[in-house]
């Protein structure tokens, strides 16, 4: 079997922060917000990437789409090295990928209208005036809006809209890999539900890829071919999302997942409550970064590092246990 | 079961009787956000109220310890807590409701705690300005408390301040300002909405263990459909502005009679298998300008018919206490 490169391959991605002092009160030293985090997305495939807040999402997200620079480690998108890109060598791939914010009403600049505002990135691109004239009448149809509604403000749109109109942006200069950042996460769930759906059907038509950085793991499940589950800075489960939901093996995830509230109909098995919250990420435990809220925790845990291992086809874990 | 139906003649009056309460923007042709919301709550109960944004589930949380932005006008009904007229008492005795009989928590802990104080001294406050103790037997009261709600080492978290608490502990720390005064009910308004699955998780088994050791009532405020299965006895479904449908959780979610509530449930992400396409619910929440004359979900209905549009169906009572706000339910033609 032939593997075809990934559109995505990010490896042993670093991104630390230097904190620093500001009074003699406050600790310096450095936050490993993502240490060494490796994943690839292909062509036409939807990566989840969840975790709880402060686990480094997010910061994988910004790192792979250049907004911040990593520490070390690379981020090769179709074979380019876009982490050490700068300038308009970046410039120039830029196109190729894009991004849906989490908050559409922070995201759309309110003076400019919805044909400007999907027209900006195509103009910065240098398409002519025609081409991005049909252009947006089409976006703005793929995502579900009136071509009508062009000439409107991003304020006589309701959240919903808001992000159909955010993702036409995204998509206006036909990226190959859309990476978004908690895309529903600020919308009611019926319409929640529209856009996991419209995401859903804009893959299958333009097999676009995408990293889908979420902490909803029932949105996540619905719209992920593959989930990577997070802590404190590193992937602790990484596998198809049958055998993830279905057969969680790090203790985290299962937590993760029983923490869930469940409707009746799902009846949901045993409540694993973990004890504790997250420990300070200045100051992260040795070995498992997990096992100060571990259940199932061993005196080795503290000694040692548990490596990610494979153990069963495309299904790494984290964990010492896991078989 | 706190039981929803309205209490009849002889039986004890519900702890908290909410009726035909209407709430309005200020001002002429101002937009009626809350519309003739009736709703009980035992004693010792569980009720959830659940709804999307703009429907009127906060507003009508807060009318009961009349917290409403003062632009937000009482167009009509009763809030009656053990028979006794909320709406219509007086500053002091609602200030001594406030926290007293009635306590309440919020989504977003740090801007309800006060930054400058530490967390123990804002307990005390609030232990002082209802029970006749001195203040050490009221640090002592609020070092127990902090044990109560599961913080460790209480003795020393007593003088810390928010800032040096994680959003999980603040909430902790709400929690047991409201209960500092044994109340009778606890009102929470998305009291997990900021926080992570997992210290949700440990939140909402506090407010179980609590509500079942204290004998207290709870009111939940959310747009979790989860949570209040997890939570909640009884189940009140709002949309825009108006109950569409009440009952018991447990046949409430087996069986949505209401086609809102219906869609409502469907479109909830399953955790357990893969769908292909998620159920979704048409357009968007109607405006104050766009609000249809007869039912309001008409507009985004799938079953809707002319008369849907024109005639406002009442919320009926059916056979074993649930009620339903639908023309067709109620002709048994839906659901």
């Amino acid at each position: 079997m032939s593997v075809p490169a990934p559109l995505l391959e990010v490896h042993e991605l670093r991104v630390h922060f230097a904190l620093r002092a500001t009074s003699p009160w406050q600790r310096s030293g450095t936050v490993r917000a993502v240490d060494g985090v490796s994943f690839t997305v292909a062509h036409g495939e939807t990566l989840g990437l969840v975790g709880e807040s402060g686990c480094g999402k997010t910061t994988v997200s910004r790192a792979v789409m250049r907004l911040l620079a990593p520490t070390a480690g690379r981020i090769l998108l179709e074979g380019e090295d876009v982490g050490r890109l700068r300038g308009r060598a970046l410039a120039r791939l830029r196109p190729r990928f894009q991004m849906v914010f989490q908050d559409p009403a922070s995201s759309l600049n309110p003076r400019m209208t919805v044909a400007e505002l999907l027209a900006e990135p195509m103009q910065i691109a240098g398409r002519d005036a025609a081409q991005i004239a049909a252009r947006i009448v089409h976006l703005l149809r793929v995502v579900g809006l009136d071509p009508e509604h062009a000439r409107r403000y991003p304020h006589e749109f309701s959240g919903g809209q808001k992000q159909r109109i955010g993702i036409a942006r995204a998509l206006a200069l036909e990226p190959r890999l859309l990476v978004c950042d908690e895309p529903v996460s600020a919308l009611d769930v019926s319409v929640q539900a529209q856009i996991i759906n419209l995401l859903k059907d804009i893959q299958a038509e333009t097999g676009i890829g995408c990293l889908f950085v979420a902490h909803d793991l029932r949105v996540v499940r619905q719209i992920s071919h593959r989930v990577a589950v997070m802590y404190l800075g590193e992937i602790v489960e990484q596998a198809p999302k049958a055998a993830l939901y279905g057969a969680p093996r790090h203790p985290y995830t299962r937590a993760l997942l029983s923490a869930v509230p469940q409707t009746r109909e799902e009846g949901g098995g045993e409540r694993i409550l973990l004890g504790g919250e997250l420990p300070n990420p200045l100051d992260p435990p040795s070995g498992c970064r997990f096992r100060t809220r571990c259940p199932i925790v061993r005196p080795e845990c503290a000694a040692n590092k548990p490596p990610l291992r494979e153990i069963a086809p495309g299904h790494l874990v984290a964990c010492h246990f896991a078989t | 079961m706190s039981g929803l139906a309205p209490a009849s003649a002889s039986s004890p009056p519900p702890l908290l009787s909410v009726r035909n309460l209407s709430i309005a923007v200020e001002g002429a042709g101002g937009q009626t956000v809350v519309d003739r919301v009736s709703f009980d709550l035992g004693e010792g109960g569980v009720l959830g109220i659940v709804g999307e944004s703009g429907c009127g589930k906060s507003v009508t949380a807060m009318s009961v310890l009349r917290l409403n932005n003062p632009a937000l006008r009482l167009r009509g009904g009763e809030i009656l807590l053990a028979g006794e007229d909320l709406l219509r008492a007086s500053e002091a005795r609602i200030r001594a409701v406030r926290g007293g009989e009635v306590g309440m928590i919020f989504q977003e802990p740090m801007t309800s705690l006060n930054p400058v104080l530490a967390v123990g001294d804002q307990i005390v406050e609030a232990i002082l300005a209802h029970r006749p103790i001195g203040a050490r037997a009221a640090r002592e009261a609020a070092i127990e408390l902090l044990g109560l709600v599961g913080i460790p080492l209480p003795a020393r978290r007593v003088a810390s301040y928010p800032h040096q608490l994680s959003g999980g502990m603040r909430q902790r720390v709400m929690i047991a300002m409201a209960l500092s005064c044994r109340p009778r009910l606890l009102i929470a308004d998305e009291p997990t909405t900021a926080l992570d699955v997992t210290i949700q998780a440990q939140i909402i088994d506090l407010l179980r263990r609590l509500q079942r050791e204290l004998g207290m009532a709870v009111m939940i405020i959310t747009h979790d459909l989860g949570l209040i299965a997890d939570f909640a006895a009884d189940v009140v479904v709002m949309y825009a502005g108006k109950v569409v449908e009440r009952g018991a959780t447990r046949d409430l979610f087996r069986q949505p009679l209401h086609p809102y509530t219906e869609r409502l449930l469907a479109s909830i992400p399953p955790l357990d298998r893969d769908v292909d396409r998620l159920t979704t619910i048409p357009g968007t929440v109607p405006s104050a300008r766009t609000m249809p004359s007869g039912c309001r979900f008409s507009t985004r209905c799938p079953l809707a018919e002319a008369r849907c549009r024109e005639t406002e169906p009442p919320l009926r009572t059916m056979p074993g206490g649930r009620a339903v706000a639908c023309h067709l339910v109620a002709e048994g033609r839906a659901a």
